[in-house]
């Protein structure tokens, strides 16, 4: 049956039969075709999510889904897991790292491409989220080539994280900035020229606090990308500096339990309510374009 | 022609040309220049030689220049088959990625505001979360004493052999890249003129014509963006083969990651990286350039 009218539907198009509306078989068809898909595509990227949560509530060691009960064992048990030391002493500082230096490199180079004359304007646009397009796993062993060098083994296991973890997030802080600095009215920043400052007083009191949430948009999606990368940590991470998603990655080698899910649902939760607060500033559909 | 000459001459007069008035106008962006040139560009380069030097038990590198790892990748079955198995994997992925993110975005594009939101919130979220948490999800989904099988024991008392194998591979691929394809599919949608389809109709076009006509060939940039994000990560995809497939699904990301991290051989590995990238990059100009001249859309470029 839905064979038959998918079949209609087809013929309908490869005849290129001029008719102005399809006959209805081939409209249900089509219909049932487009929701089904839909389903399937929304499912797969939910899923994983639900699943994920639903099992961390498990009352037992049983990774259950749906949870054979409430509880919140595992919330509990993560506190003195050793998924605890990476979360806090590790994931988060160079995450926060990261998505500072991240952020002022991105300013920059974006003040520079939309408000003065640059020459070979794509080009530099290009340059600057080269490593948006160069794929990770490249980047990732180059770094660790380069950076596990010889010479550089004083420099400790994080500070190479952050390095890594800046390269790969100056694109989303570059073209977050970009936007918040064209939606600056230059007359603005003329008019205090004017009345006497430099072009420094002029970027900090006029530029900067008009583009503030773009500024803490791609400092958050900086954050979220440095947080949640398993890529480049992999590559770089080592004995005590291990960030969390490296730390799950190599526990999933050998086993799962429920505190694998508790561990990652508190990772989903941070982001959850960082990626509502990147809505709220400047709406999902900007965030998501410039990713 | 003359204006664009005309232009370009007035830019040039207009451009500074001392020193340090180019550095007045240019030195807030050397430092994120620097940064980049630093730890992206000259890595990648050095990464590239080093993979004409010979591997080295003690010091990694031994400086003896060498073709053996580019001849054992390109000529040995084993490598062979492992770079097909990865291109396979990609096209495969990438399919897919189409078939089910193209109705999303058209979806994402053309519902209420309030569904666009919501449906927005499903894809970003996913993309967010990390690639670890979401295969940790279809782990549990796919485990031998998983969702799935606990399932099927129950109504039908047997079990499938879900995980480890390039199935759950490929489904974990494209749970992963499928907002890829969505987010520009999506944004180019949003950008056709609301008037294009009803003039298509009104010219005598039925639904289907003039979604094929318009809706779908002015969306083909963002597609194109999409799918080449989906294959160009595929290629180089590590941690879900790694932790959704079995010893088989070997793909040339886990040969990296094996011989640069686990192995310690980073000429090898700098090698596997050439190799993967040059592949990578002429297939993705063999379809760009497939899909530009088969759609006659050669305003884009």
């Amino acid at each position: 049956m839905g064979l038959m009218a998918i079949m209609s539907v087809l013929s309908a198009v490869l005849t290129g039969r001029n008719s102005r509306s399809l006959s209805t078989p081939a409209v249900v068809a089509g219909r049932a075709l487009y929701y089904g898909l839909l389903g399937l595509a929304v499912s797969t990227l939910v899923l994983p999510i639900i699943i994920v949560i639903g099992i961390s509530l498990n009352p037992t060691q049983s990774q259950a889904f749906p949870p054979s009960g409430i509880s919140l064992r595992w919330y509990q048990e993560f506190l003195v897991s050793p998924f605890f030391e990476p979360f806090f002493f590790v994931s988060l500082p160079i995450a926060i790292a990261t998505a500072t230096i991240s952020t002022i490199l991105g300013i920059l180079a974006a003040y520079v491409v939309v408000r003065r004359d640059v020459p070979f304007e794509n080009e530099v646009v290009m340059y600057f989220i080269s490593p948006l397009i160069i794929p990770p796993a490249i980047i990732a062993l180059a770094l660790m080539i380069t950076l596990n060098f010889n010479l550089l083994d004083f420099v400790p296991t994080s500070a190479k994280l952050v390095v890594g973890h800046v390269v790969i997030t100056i694109p989303y802080t570059f073209l977050t900035a970009m936007t918040a600095i064209e939606s600056v009215d230059t007359e603005l920043v003329e008019g205090a020229r004017n009345l006497g400052a430099t072009k420094f007083q002029a970027f900090r009191k006029i530029t900067l606090p008009l583009m503030k949430s773009g500024v803490v948009s791609g400092f958050l999606l900086a954050f979220i990308l440095s947080f949640t990368d398993s890529l480049v940590a992999l590559f770089l991470s080592s004995g005590s500096s291990t960030t969390l998603p490296v730390e799950i990655f190599l526990f999933l080698q050998y086993e799962s339990s429920p505190l694998v899910a508790a561990t990652a649902s508190i990772q989903i939760l941070l982001v959850l309510v960082l990626v509502l607060l990147i809505g709220r500033l400047i709406g999902f559909k900007a965030a998501a374009v410039s990713s | 022609m003359l204006g664009a000459i005309t232009d370009y001459t007035g830019n040039l007069f207009d451009r500074p040309n001392r020193v340090s008035d180019w550095l007045d106008e240019y030195l807030p962006a050397v430092p994120p220049a620097a940064y980049l040139l630093i730890f992206l560009i000259l890595p990648i380069l050095y990464a590239v030689y080093i993979s004409f030097f010979e591997y080295s038990a003690t010091t990694i590198i031994s400086w003896n220049f060498t073709l053996e790892h580019y001849e054992q990748l390109l000529f040995d079955p084993f490598y062979q088959g492992l770079l097909w198995y990865t291109v396979r994997l990609s096209l495969i992925v990438s399919a897919f990625c189409v078939i089910l993110g193209y109705p999303l975005g058209y979806f994402i594009a053309t519902t209420t505001p309030l569904r666009r939101q919501l449906a927005l919130f499903a894809v970003f979220l996913p993309l967010m979360v990390g690639t670890v948490v979401r295969i940790y999800g279809w782990i549990v989904l796919f485990a031998t004493n998983g969702v799935i099988n606990t399932v099927l024991q129950d109504l039908l008392g047997f079990k499938l052999a879900l995980l480890g194998n390039t199935l759950s591979v490929t489904i974990g691929l494209i749970g992963v890249y499928l907002p890829l394809v969505v987010l520009p599919v999506y944004s180019s949608i949003e950008d056709i003129p609301d008037s294009l389809v009803p003039a298509a109709r009104n010219l005598g076009a039925n639904q289907l014509q003039a979604f094929y006509k318009v809706t779908f060939r002015l969306s083909l940039p963002g597609l194109l963006t999409g799918t080449i994000f989906v294959f160009v990560l595929t290629m180089n995809s590590i941690v879900t083969p790694d932790l959704l497939g079995g010893r088989s699904d070997l793909t040339m990301g886990r040969l990296i990651y094996d011989s640069a991290v686990n192995g310690l051989n980073w000429p090898f590995a700098s090698a596997v990286g050439t190799v993967l990238t040059i592949t990578t990059t002429a297939l993705v100009y063999i379809y760009f350039s497939f899909v530009r001249d088969r759609m006659g859309v050669s305003e884009w470029d």
